[in-house]
């Protein structure tokens, strides 16, 4: 004898499968539905692949606008063994998830410094020179190179100047 | 080899009438996806930390204005550092007794909700530095929850088939979307990617790179295996099995060349449930 969960299951699986089709597509407002975030996006490099390398830097400024070297945030290499074991690329992955989420907004500078992203960066660029006391403000850029072909990095993004954060105790 | 396969059909038969012992089979690869999945986060903690890339002080804002300020208090107790980490840790030894308990159906449907849950929590924190790989593998695991813990077979049929469609519609979507791009096709931009630190691989760069024609045949390849996965349901159960086999290789190379190590357990988890689908419309077709 069959129960009412026993159609619901099925049923359930249709509509997630027939979700999961639809939100293939870019811009898709099931996406907007998709409060659990079980919804795939398989677009894997399609239709153009990210086609550069990116990397994040930081430098501190201090009161009398000197200013350090430029920081790498994020860093992350590549191992040989790379094949079983590669918790960098996460880190990798995850700088050109937060570029792809900033760059719809790299044209509104009026509010760049108050989106998700550009706070993530911020924060972490703060972080290396919190506990130094000569700098006062901090200023990140993004950049982006042609991987193995070539080392030489061109600006994508430069940030405004902040003045550091430090938590007090 | 056809031949190989052809024989190996008439055993695969008796054993892909077994529905939850595939579902078992497919929940258990999942979990050794998950399982290295969770320990590169927990080896990335520092990054959790109040100063790091995954921090949640930067993120509380954002669930906030997508969940509701009242909603903060609680998700930063499971979220903040080191509580984070907990979540991964608790996956881990859930995937640990999914394996431990392979057999006892009930009793891995039972963790597959433990992990299924886990999983979307965390998803609830933003989903910077996942890939295709933790998608597939939520679904394969999510769907197992339902299916191991139900006793009714059209529910275990219902959910191979579900995940079958997924992978089908995984290759399909990859490989429609970019066999449209004449730099696709042309091998441009398998070159692009090859050339990336985060994706790439020097030496097969360097190889590729000076031999533009060869480029272009693998490029062709992958998009002609990956277009053709809808309609290799529709084939003979050993061209199937041929083809996931092909798929196994291109998982493995992946994970050798790019570093795509965790789409090896995540898609090859869903392998069965495909070649079981296959079998089913084979039955019913033809």
């Amino acid at each position: 004898m069959w129960s009412v969960t026993d159609l619901i299951i099925p049923a359930f699986f249709l509509v997630w499968f027939v979700a999961s089709v639809f939100a293939q597509f870019k811009n898709s407002k099931v996406r907007g539905y998709d409060y659990l975030g079980i919804l795939p996006s398989f677009r894997f490099f399609a239709p153009r692949p990210v086609t550069r390398d990116i990397r994040v830097f930081a430098k501190g400024i201090t009161e009398n606008k000197n200013e350090s070297a430029w920081k790498e945030l994020f860093y992350a290499d590549k191992k040989w063994y790379c094949f079983a074991w590669n918790a960098q690329h996460k880190l990798r992955k995850a700088v050109i998830d937060i570029y792809s989420d900033f760059d719809a907004f790299r044209e509104s500078p009026t509010i760049w410094h108050v989106t998700f992203p550009y706070l993530i960066i911020l924060n972490a660029a703060n972080a290396i020179f919190e506990n130094s006391m000569e700098f006062t403000r901090v200023q990140f850029m993004i950049t982006c190179f042609a991987g193995h072909e070539e080392s030489t990095h061109d600006i994508i993004f430069l940030s405004n100047e902040h003045e550091i954060g430090r938590v007090s105790g | 080899m056809i031949l190989y396969f052809y024989r190996m059909n008439m055993r695969l038969e008796e054993f892909l009438v077994n529905e939850r012992l595939i579902l078992s089979i497919a929940a258990s690869l999942t979990a050794i996806s998950m399982i290295i999945n969770d320990l590169e986060w927990i080896s990335l903690r520092s990054h959790f930390k109040r100063t790091g890339i995954f921090s949640w002080d930067s993120r509380k804002a954002r669930v906030a204005s997508l969940l509701g300020a009242k909603s903060v208090p609680a998700l930063t107790l499971l979220f903040k550092f080191p509580n984070i980490l907990f979540l991964f840790v608790f996956r881990v030894l859930c995937c640990i007794a999914l394996l431990a308990f392979l057999g006892n159906y009930f009793l891995m449907g039972v963790l597959c909700i433990f992990i299924s849950g886990i999983s979307i929590i965390i998803s609830i924190r933003g989903n910077e530095g996942t890939t295709g790989a933790d998608s597939m593998a939520v679904i394969t695991i999510a769907t197992a929850a339902f299916c191991l813990t139900s006793q009714v077979p059209f529910v275990w049929k219902a959910g191979l088939t579900f995940i079958g469609c997924q992978l089908a519609l995984a290759y399909a979507t990859a490989g429609w979307l970019r066999i449209v791009q004449p730099t696709w096709r042309s091998g441009a931009d398998l070159l692009l990617v090859l050339r990336q630190v985060t994706y790439g691989n020097k030496m097969v760069w360097n190889y590729l790179v000076n031999r533009p024609k060869m480029a272009m045949v693998t490029s062709m390849a992958i998009l002609l295996f990956e277009c053709s996965a809808p309609f290799v349901l529709f084939m003979p159960v050993y061209l199937v099995i041929a083809y996931l086999c092909i798929g196994l290789f291109f998982h493995i190379s992946n994970a050798i060349f790019m570093g795509l190590n965790t789409f090896f357990w995540a898609f090859g988890a869903t392998y069965l449930p495909f070649l079981w689908l296959s079998v089913q419309i084979n039955l019913i077709v033809f």
